[in-house]
């Protein structure tokens, strides 16, 4: 017997062992189960292009959910399945989604299956199958104290290396020790260490790395927090089949403080991610240098102001053979409610530039402007969106593209006896234009929908059926006609089952191109039952 | 010297921050002046300030089911008093228990569905509190399990970016998200330019949440996509990771992993983290030139990693005096030429190759520059000058089936690389790698938005 499998039937005898003592300690348990069929239909010359599976598919979600207390111990525990013979939808007829129990009783807390334990942004913050140890010191005086043992990947049938889910097998060990010194103050260290083998493919990498990483938590005066971590890993990487391992060092630092009390809220960021730092785990761009602020001001109770600038840069070790590359990112946006003393008005206008700057010269500079406003007209409820975008290029030869965008969107709401109708209108057009080869692209969009909800019967349901149609200066059209309708019941005799629902999910795409050859329709209809109790 | 202005500013601001007394906070223009003020609020291990004005809790994240406000609270004058706090919009007060140094807890179980009012009151022995509707926070316990909350978050991102609506899109993800919420409102316009048409649906396989709240999945998903530029409709399926945090109100998207199903245009800053496909299948992605591709995950992610367009092989055919081939760079398409177009620039592709001699047909409002002996990885930008149009000089009187004489018009020769100028700011390269009778084999890469590459 394989380590890997002796490993998960270890796993499954502790959770077999300890969990169904506590199940006898009269658990709440919820259940959920969803179970779906879906006939999709495509037809077409280029029906190779859809997404859809053809033909008829069924899906079958299980969650249980359950928790309760015996001897002292809290305790909760988590199972989800999954089955469908969709092979668009999942690579498995069979798969386990969810495997996670927990069991506490304040101060030791162990956690087993699905460990979930983020440790610092550098280190730690990936899901884990495995197990995890949390002490939890009382009052503060003891560090706080976790370790956890697991394999990195997202699934678990990739666990028993199932040939269609195979992953990487990474083993993970980590630990974190995390005091509180004052109330206002604490620290934490994490030490992270990933073994990778067996590739997949014979270009795959593997890593040896360890990260070790300090980070602290501050609040000097009230309203304000200041957070800081630093990190350095240690690793030993293999490009590809038959390529000996060499050794990397890196590190990585970051500041943060935010001060929040009404009516601002300003944040200020500083970090640096050497190139060589690597954060299997964690999450950090190597080869970055980065400030970022924020500012968000209330200036009185109907008017908001937002701030920010993004500033970053790479080839912090001059290794890029294409240089150094800046970006700056600021933008600042107001949003107005109850303009023009109107109840349900809002406005709101932003502005976002982003400008790049390689080696010392400017490339690009793209402008985003958008102008959004609601309102309320008697019984008409509207939306309309306006934005332009203009990308443009500034080095060797000058382009620029602009972009216009203009959404509306317009709902009501009508109660008919017992029905409720919720008419609504859709128009968008977006224009995208080369300004040098005057050459100009146009996307439309309308549509028209109609919700129509029985409360009395507990249905809701929703139409809609439009057009989408793009128009190119060069190359291909594409004109779509789409139509979708869902429909939602919860009958009174499913209500015994705590939640019950039937839904009907179907939507039809008619795509049609000037090249005739790659037309497609596809049509799919879904009918299921959600049930929980 | 920008690098320097860039720290000092930093600098600059994060003194003006930290050493601000307390109640002069410079950036509330000194509004603040409490006498008596919380220093900080957890509720269970999520920062109370920072968990929005109302939010969703769930059971399986509550410890023993529990609901606890840990804090601490701070006077200029005197001593603290007590520390209240109400659950009911402050129809009732409870007091928390409070330590001498001003620490205090208090802990309530919470009813699903049911809306909790919280504010907390500290209360001097002057008799003065703090601003207590700055407390105010509305928090329910969300009876669902937590796959239910996710899939309500992803849904809503989902439909947003599928209608391309990027301002209800980013109301779903978090201010922290982990590659900057900057950079992916960007991304996804630059998406939304590329793609005339996304198709995109998804289900979770696996759904694991911390006690701090944050909620990590990994999805598989399936989607389609029209590239606003070049002609092909592409479609690919694969798995990824995505996390949430609690937000106001639901789940907020925090971190996503490469291959990206959001942000595309802007892969190496929007994703912190890879899933590597399990057999090296082909997935969308879009170049940061704005090329919408398909390759194997391996080309993908090694384009995502050097922010440049990846590279492609392929070869161009000619029959002497009858027909030749050209080629688009954008997509790869290759269409067979009328011999008699071999010099006046009206051909499909961008180029093409005739004649025995590797004559280079260009089409018109396209130019080309030799760059010299040189790999098609060392041409990372396109050249500032240099460009000829060959059909205007070819010199070869068409149709005579005479060869061209040597030299006088454009050819390719063996190991050298040149870059194409095409119409509005798009590039493209290629790598002439070799020769087999009449079929020139080389390498090529794209951008639309250059001259970088």
């Amino acid at each position: 017997m394989s380590a890997r499998k002796k490993w998960t039937i270890g796993l499954c005898i502790v959770v077999g062992l300890v969990f169904p003592q506590t199940l006898l300690a009269r658990p709440e348990i919820n259940l959920s189960n969803e179970l779906s069929f879906t006939y999709n239909n495509v037809t077409g010359p280029g029906a190779a292009s859809s997404s859809l599976s053809e033909g008829g598919h069924y899906l079958n979600v299980l969650g249980i959910f359950g928790n309760g207390k015996v001897s002292g111990y809290d305790y909760n525990f988590n199972l989800g399945a999954k089955a469908t013979d969709d092979r668009n939808n999942d690579p498995m007829t069979w798969s386990l989604t969810n495997f996670q129990g927990r069991i506490s009783d304040n101060v030791h807390t162990l956690s087993i299956g699905d460990v979930f334990e983020s440790f610092s942004q550098y280190s730690l913050g990936t899901a884990l199958k495995g197990g995890s140890y949390k002490y939890t010191g009382q009052e503060g005086k003891i560090p706080e104290v976790t370790i956890l043992a697991g394999k990195a990947v997202s699934r678990w049938d990739s666990l028993w290396r199932e040939t269609k889910t195979k992953a990487i097998d990474r083993q993970v060990y980590g630990g974190r020790v995390k005091h509180n010194f004052t109330a206002d103050l604490w620290a934490g260290l994490s030490l992270v260490t990933s073994r990778d083998s067996e590739r997949i493919n014979d270009t795959d990498p593997l890593y040896d790395n360890n990260v070790y990483a300090l980070d602290l938590e501050y609040r000097p005066i009230p309203g304000l927090v200041v957070r800081a971590e630093t990190a350095f890993n240690n690793t030993s990487l293999s490009p590809q089949e038959g390529a000996a391992y060499s050794n990397t060092h890196g590190y990585a630092y970051r500041i943060e403080a935010v001060g929040d009390a009404d009516p601002s809220r300003v944040s200020l960021e500083y970090g640096k991610t050497a190139p060589k730092f690597v954060s299997l785990l964690g999450a950090a761009t190597p080869d970055r240098e980065k400030f970022k602020a924020k500012w968000r001001y209330k200036y009185s109770k109907t008017v908001t102001l937002n701030t920010g600038f993004l500033w970053y840069r790479n080839n912090l070790e001059g290794q890029r053979a294409d240089g150094r590359t800046d970006y700056y990112k600021p933008e600042a946006g107001v949003t107005v409610r109850r303009l023009f003393g109107r109840q349900y008005s809002s406005a709101d206008i932003t502005y976002k530039l982003n400008l790049a700057d390689r080696n010392s010269s400017t490339t690009k500079v793209d402008h985003v402007v958008n102008l959004n406003y609601k309102d309320r007209f008697g019984q008409l409820d509207s939306d309309t969106n306006l934005g332009l975008t203009s990308y443009e290029t500034k080095d060797l030869t000058a382009s620029r593209r602009n972009e216009y965008t203009f959404n509306q969107s317009l709902g009501s709401r009508h109660t008919v006896g017992m029905f409720i109708l919720k008419p609504g209108l859709f128009l968008g057009g977006t224009s995208i234009r080369e300004e040098l080869v005057d050459e100009e692209d146009k996307i439309y969009e309308y549509s028209l929908g109609l919700g129509l909800d029985v409360p009395t019967m507990k249905i809701t349901s929703q139409f809609k059926v439009g057009q989408n149609k793009l128009d190119k200066a060069t190359g291909d059209d594409t004109n779509k006609g789409f139509a979708n309708l869902s429909v939602y019941w919860r009958p009174d005799f499913l209500a015994k089952l705590n939640e019950g629902m039937f839904f009907l999910r179907a939507h039809w795409n008619d795509f049609n191109f000037t090249t005739a050859a790659r037309d497609f329709r596809e049509t799919s209809v879904t009918v299921g039952l959600n049930i929980q109790f | 010297m920008k690098r320097l202005t860039m720290r000092l500013i930093f600098a600059l601001a994060l003194i003006l921050f930290i050493s601000a007394p307390a109640g002069a906070k410079w950036w509330i223009f000194g509004a603040s002046e409490e006498e008596v003020a919380i220093n900080y609020l957890y509720l269970n291990q999520m920062s109370y300030e920072e968990a929005g004005k109302s939010i969703k809790l769930f059971r399986e994240t509550l410890p023993e089911g529990m609901i606890n406000i840990r804090g601490k609270a701070t006077v200029r004058k005197g001593a603290i008093g007590s520390v209240l706090v109400s659950i009911d919009d402050k129809a009732n007060w409870e007091r928390a228990r409070l330590s001498q140094d001003g620490t205090f807890m208090f802990s309530f179980k919470p009813e699903a569905a049911r809306v909790y009012t919280l504010y907390v009151r500290v209360i001097d022995t002057r008799g003065k509190t703090n601003d207590v509707e700055a407390t105010r926070k509305e928090v329910v316990l969300d009876d669902r399990n937590i796959t239910a909350a996710v899939k309500e978050a992803m849904d809503k991102l989902v439909d947003a970016y599928k209608n391309k609506d990027a301002g209800r899109f980013m109301s779903g993800v978090g201010e922290d998200f982990a590659g900057d919420a900057t950079n992916l409102d960007r991304a996804i316009r630059r998406d939304f330019s590329s793609l005339s048409d996304i198709q995109l649906s998804y289900t979770l396989n696996n759904v694991a949440a911390d006690a701090k709240g944050k909620i990590y999945i990994s999805l598989n998903y399936s989607r389609m996509a029209i590239p606003l530029r070049g002609k092909g409709t592409l479609s690919d399926r694969g798995a990824t990771e995505f996390s949430f945090s609690p937000g106001d109100p639901g789940l907020k998207l925090f971190s996503m992993k490469f291959p990206l199903i959001f942000g595309l245009s802007d892969a190496a800053n929007v994703a912190t983290g890879m899933v590597r496909m399990t057999g090296n299948e082909a997935i969308i992605i879009i170049t940061p030139g704005g090329t919408v591709e398909k390759l194997p995950f391996d080309k993908a992610l090694k384009s995502m990693e050097e922010g440049s367009a990846s590279i492609a092989s392929d070869s161009l055919t000619s029959t002497p005096t009858t027909i030749f081939e050209s080629f688009a760079l954008a997509d790869g398409d290759k269409t067979t030429e009328n011999w008699n177009n071999a010099c006046n620039g009206n051909i499909s592709g961008d180029f093409g190759v005739y004649g025995t001699n590797h004559h280079v047909s260009v089409r018109t409002g396209v130019t080309v520059a030799d760059v010299g002996i040189k790999s098609l990885e060392d041409v990372k930008a396109a050249p500032p000058g240099g460009y000829v149009n060959p059909h205007t000089s070819c010199g070869w009187p068409i149709g005579s089936g005479n060869p061209p004489p040597p030299g006088s018009t454009f050819r390719f020769q063996q190991g050298r690389s040149y870059v194409f100028k095409l119409p509005g700011s798009a590039y493209g390269a290629i790598e002439v790698t070799g020769f087999s009778g009449n079929r020139v084999n080389f390498k090529y890469k794209y951008t639309a938005s250059g001259p970088n590459f």
